[in-house]
């Protein structure tokens, strides 16, 4: 899942429906900024952490079953896909440690 | 008649119509929560449930390709019809009830349950009253009392008239398939379009739609904290609502 979504949310600043920037830390909502009055909710780091470092605890033991049950399921996407996702893994989690350390 | 084996009841998850779109933007019901987008866990509620043995999801045209994506992801091998939505919600939940027509004919499908995709959070408990409802009354919404609304007279005055008995309303709400197909194609042949699944029936049907109680978790995801809300409210139930 990319880590950035923009989506039609009301805004209870502002009121009315915009435009949001919604960003995640890898599963985790991270902020949310409405484009129109730059109303921001934002979970504070040091707490977004903790539970990112729980959460990826989560991904990594669940990982193989995931990761079986796709090629049982789609042997074939799955050998194809495969290069390409480990090629970008690198850049999805250095996204994921910038969102963490508020650089993004 | 069909008999007690053959029969099942459907679940319809809307997803049609929720919310704008604007340029490249998301219908808001395909975000990630918790690990999952929010129409998967719309849908998961009534997998839980045994008796519910037909599930309809109801797309944007532009949103079937990632429809289905989510869906063989996050629903691996739960069947799920995909029906491509309307311009209302009332025409979706008719394109939905077409889906099923020939099924509630035969008698197969005895309640349909009609679900907001917006609302990822309706507990186990409400979905099984509802069904529970519909089954003995013929229909059931769940809905919350109105504790904090105040009427206000022509003079810009609280006033009490009127107050009693106000609800909030959410979904799902159930409803015997006969009369909820009924009470829709006589709406097309009216050219009605009703507010939600409930006013339909009711003016066509004549049924009274019974209220259960709903609960406060089951929130619609409208404002952008609602997304921050539902997670929470995932993560302290332990993802088990």
């Amino acid at each position: 899942m990319e880590n950035v979504h923009i989506v039609v949310l009301d805004c209870h600043h502002c009121q009315g429906e915009h435009l949001h920037e919604i960003t995640y830390a890898g599963r985790l909502l991270a902020s949310s900024i409405c484009s129109n009055c730059g109303h921001t909710v934002a979970k504070d780091l040091p707490g977004l952490r903790r539970a990112y470092i729980a959460d990826v605890e989560h991904r990594v033991r669940t990982k193989p079953r995931r990761m079986l049950r796709r090629v049982i399921r789609h042997p074939v996407s799955f050998a194809l896909d495969l290069p390409g996702a480990l090629l970008v893994k690198p850049a999805k989690m250095e996204a994921e440690l910038r969102v963490l350390y508020g650089r993004r | 008649m069909a008999n007690q084996a053959e029969t099942t009841h459907a679940g319809i998850v809307l997803a049609a119509g929720s919310g704008t779109r604007v340029g490249n933007s998301r219908n808001k019901v395909y975000l990630p929560l918790a690990g999952r987008r929010i129409v998967t866990w719309s849908l998961e509620v009534f997998r839980k449930i045994p008796g519910i043995g037909r599930l309809v999801l109801v797309v944007r045209d532009d949103d079937r390709e990632l429809a289905a994506e989510v869906l063989d992801r996050e629903l691996p091998g739960v069947p799920v019809d995909l029906v491509t939505g309307g311009d209302t919600r009332h025409e979706s939940e008719y394109r939905a009830l077409l889906h099923l027509a020939e099924e509630i004919r035969r008698g197969e499908i005895e309640v349909v349950l009609v679900h907001d995709a917006a609302r990822p959070l309706a507990p186990v408990r409400i979905v099984e009253e509802v069904l529970a409802t519909a089954i003995r009354e013929g229909s059931a919404i769940p809905a919350l009392p109105c504790e904090d609304v105040v009427g206000v007279d022509s003079h810009g005055r609280m006033s009490h008239a009127g107050r009693s008995g106000m609800v909030r309303v959410q979904t799902p709400q159930a409803f015997r398939s006969g009369p909820l197909l009924a009470a829709y194609q006589a709406a097309a042949s009216d050219g009605f379009t009703g507010t939600d699944t409930a006013s339909c029936v009711e003016r066509y049907e004549g049924l009274p739609v019974q209220v259960v109680s709903g609960d406060p978790r089951n929130i619609k995801v409208t404002y952008a904290d609602d997304l921050f809300t539902a997670e929470l409210i995932l993560t302290t139930s332990g993802y088990q609502l």
